[in-house]
């Protein structure tokens, strides 16, 4: 079997992100306590709640990338999810893993009922009908405080969020909830995978394409358009419920709007009808609540505004850049991939695939952050050494050939969006 | 029904507020279809800018600068950041505004601050005027008379300049415009620029009432959006109405609904699905027209 076989890279692929997620992420101390992002606890805890983000994105990309439907509420999902939880756990003393099934519940009835009213709605009207659900939530959670503790929140760490028996001795209680956390969204995203793939997933994308045209090829359109909003309901209350596991702790002000529109940027910026842009999305997300901790910009109002302004900033370049997400560049990359000769591929995939393991496995063995950067810095010179000449070409054709070049006229086959039909608008107004 | 007619005036003037960001959200939806979610956020950064001033000129001549210089900064943005992504999906455009969001309401927290800020020198005072049972402040009277300004100052551009036909046109149908010899890019550069003039009049009345502070649009761009939906997002005329209706409605469920299980505190819940309710009704909110479709 040569090294270069499909098969054999995939199965390496997969090893290495599962040697990754399992043990390098919870368990590997390999920085100094010095370095600000300390490894570790902090680091388990951040990747824990990336995971309750890719359990939303997920939902949120189901309903508006897959099925064309805008929602700015699903804040107000998720909230409902993790205080069903919350409630279960704190007042009632269910564990966990009981408490799973009800949130999902409740929260796909939320999404049913606002499903019905949402089949006359789309596009801003639609944004707005949702955006009303996420600035309401906040509002009742604090009046009717009988059953949600009002202002105060609730309290739900005890017990169940230790692992049992055995395995309670090997892990944290934080590195037990990253893994549940992981299970989740692992579990999820197969599920995910697998209602796009299915009959309903096809309808879903067909009714997003062209209600007219679904309708008349025998798809119950009202139907859809209400499960996909179950659906993705049902992935923000799990989402909600893994998210009062790890952080233990929830409060009306916990999910505000615009955490909502956050999680449409978020989808956006991964790309739309599109699972790894998802989760890939999810993670950048994460990682921007994290860049302060990377800028040397010591405490205070600086530490907390300069990284959001940054963030702005990237949103504008990267979408700009990349219209169709981090997926879709991603899928732009290996079709230039398909036409170079073997030779340059081997480069362009190997040198950050190797420069990435070289990084991990010094600062494992020694112990440091230097290996990282070594690491780094070899995956990035060899990269740019076969990129450089289709920069340079690109860059001296100017900036707005360059922006043209990088993102393509055209995007994956087949995606339109809703908003796109505002030119069968103008026509239908001739 | 004195207390009626107060609570009616009190929600016509902060209606007037809302009416006004949301004509500046409408101007942008029409010609572009997108929600400049950093609507908001530039009349803040406008108005801190306007609060600078003020320490060296009077405030008529700064309000008129920061028209200008809010104009000029709309066509700015609508060059530099808006006309790379005009052929991406809506949604992109969005993501790109909410970029815009995050840069102004951020820069403006490290420039100026997160303090909150009286925004001082400022001309209109607190006095109050007696209107038959109603007592409304100066300030009150003011926000209307301008709401009506622009309302009326808008509607004579748009129906009685060459100008505004060729914006109309643009918004109408940008094909057929170009065809007919309209520079529509020019069109919707000066779209955004009169809409960040308007949200700069948004920007300078709210700041005297809330306190100066970056997060003091957030709250305002909600309701306005809100009232744009429900008049009907390509009638700049609904968008005040919209706004008006809002402000109305809020101030008397705050009133009159019962304070254990309603109340001030819930205004806002029912005021928004008061809104659903109505868009259920009529999907392109109340002076929408509706949108046909060819397959």
């Amino acid at each position: 079997m040569r090294l270069s076989s499909p098969l054999l890279l995939r199965i390496l692929g997969f090893a290495f992100l599962a040697f990754f997620l399992i043990y390098w992420l919870p368990f590997s101390h390999a920085l100094p306590d010095g370095l600000p992002m300390r490894f570790g606890t902090y680091r388990t805890i951040q990747a824990s709640i990336a995971c309750v983000w890719v359990l939303v994105a997920l939902g949120l990309n189901i309903l508006t990338g897959y099925n064309g439907q805008i929602s700015l509420g699903h804040t107000a999902f998720v909230a409902t999810g993790g205080y069903t939880a919350a409630i279960l756990m704190a007042d009632h003393g269910w564990p966990f893993w009981a408490v799973l099934i009800p949130a999902a519940v409740v929260s796909g009835a939320l999404g049913l009922a606002v499903g019905i009213p949402a089949l006359r709605l789309s596009g801003p009207y639609l944004a707005m009908a949702t955006m009303a659900l996420a600035l309401a939530a906040p509002q009742v959670l604090k009046k009717y405080d009988g059953l949600t503790h009002g202002t105060q929140g609730i309290s739900v760490r005890g017990d169940w969020s230790t692992a049992p028996g055995f395995i309670g001795d090997m892990v944290t209680q934080d590195q037990w909830s990253y893994f549940v956390a992981l299970f989740l969204a692992v579990v999820m995203t197969l599920i995910a995978w697998n209602v796009i793939r299915g009959r309903v997933g096809r309808a879903f994308v067909a009714i997003r394409d062209s209600e007219v045209a679904a309708a008349s090829m025998g798809i119950n359109v009202p139907r859809y358009k209400t499960i996909a909003f179950a659906i993705s309901a049902i992935f923000a209350g799990i989402a909600g419920a893994a998210y009062v596991q790890i952080v233990g702790y929830i409060a009306p002000e916990s999910f505000n709007v615009l955490r909502s529109i956050n999680f449409l940027t978020t989808i956006v910026v991964g790309g739309l009808a599109s699972i790894l842009g998802s989760i890939l999305g999810a993670i950048s997300f994460k990682m921007v609540d994290d860049i302060s901790d990377f800028l040397p910009l010591g405490e205070g109002p600086m530490a907390e505004q300069v990284p959001w302004a940054l963030y702005g900033g990237l949103l504008i370049v990267v979408v700009t850049i990349m219209p169709y997400g981090m997926a879709g560049a991603i899928r732009r990359f290996q079709m230039w991939l398909a036409f170079r000769k073997p030779s340059e591929r081997r480069v362009a995939l190997g040198g950050p695939a190797l420069g990435i393991v070289a990084a991990i496995a010094v600062s494992e063995l020694a112990g440091g952050s230097l290996g990282i950067i070594v690491g780094l810095v070899v995956a990035l010179a060899i990269t740019y050494s076969l990129w450089l000449p289709a920069l340079v070409r690109g860059a001296t054709r100017g900036y707005g050939r360059w922006v043209g070049a990088l993102r393509g006229s055209r995007g994956p086959p087949g995606f339109v969006t809703s908003e796109d039909a505002s030119d069968e608008r103008s026509d239908a107004e001739r | 029904m004195d207390e009626l007619l107060q609570q009616v005036a009190a929600g016509l003037a902060t209606g007037s507020i809302y009416g006004l960001l949301a004509l500046a959200l409408v101007l942008i939806y029409r010609s572009t279809t997108v929600i400049n979610f950093a609507q908001g956020e530039m009349a803040m950064f406008t108005t801190f800018v306007a609060w600078t001033m003020l320490h060296w000129g009077t405030y008529w001549l700064v309000f008129i600068l920061i028209l200008l210089m809010a104009g000029g900064l709309g066509a700015l943005i609508e060059r530099v950041v808006i006309r790379p992504v005009e052929g991406a999906p809506t949604l992109n455009v969005i993501i790109v505004t909410l970029g815009l969001f995050a840069i102004f309401s951020n820069v403006a927290t490290i420039v100026w601050g997160g303090q909150p800020q009286a925004f001082s020198h400022y001309p209109i005072n607190d006095e109050t005027v007696k209107l038959g049972a109603v007592v409304l402040s100066v300030h009150d009277l003011a926000i209307m008379l301008f709401a009506a300004l622009i309302m009326i100052g808008l509607y004579v551009f748009f129906q009685y300049t060459p100008l505004g036909l060729a914006m109309r046109a643009t918004a109408q149908n940008a094909t057929a415009s170009r065809l007919m010899g309209i520079r529509v890019g020019r069109m919707l550069t000066l779209g955004w620029a009169l809409s960040a003039s308007v949200g700069a009049v948004a920007g300078m009345f709210v700041a005297p009432i809330v306190l100066l502070q970056p997060p003091m649009m957030l709250a305002v761009l909600l309701y306005a959006f809100a009232a744009a939906v429900l008049g009907g997002l390509d009638s700049p005329f609904g968008a005040v109405v919209g706004g008006l209706i809002i402000g109305v409605t809020e101030s008397l469920v705050g009133t009159y609904t019962p304070k254990e299980w309603l109340g001030p505190e819930m205004a806002l819940t029912v005021t928004v699905f008061i809104i659903i309710l109505v868009l259920v009704i009529r999907p392109t909110g109340i002076f929408g027209k509706r949108v046909l479709r060819r397959v």
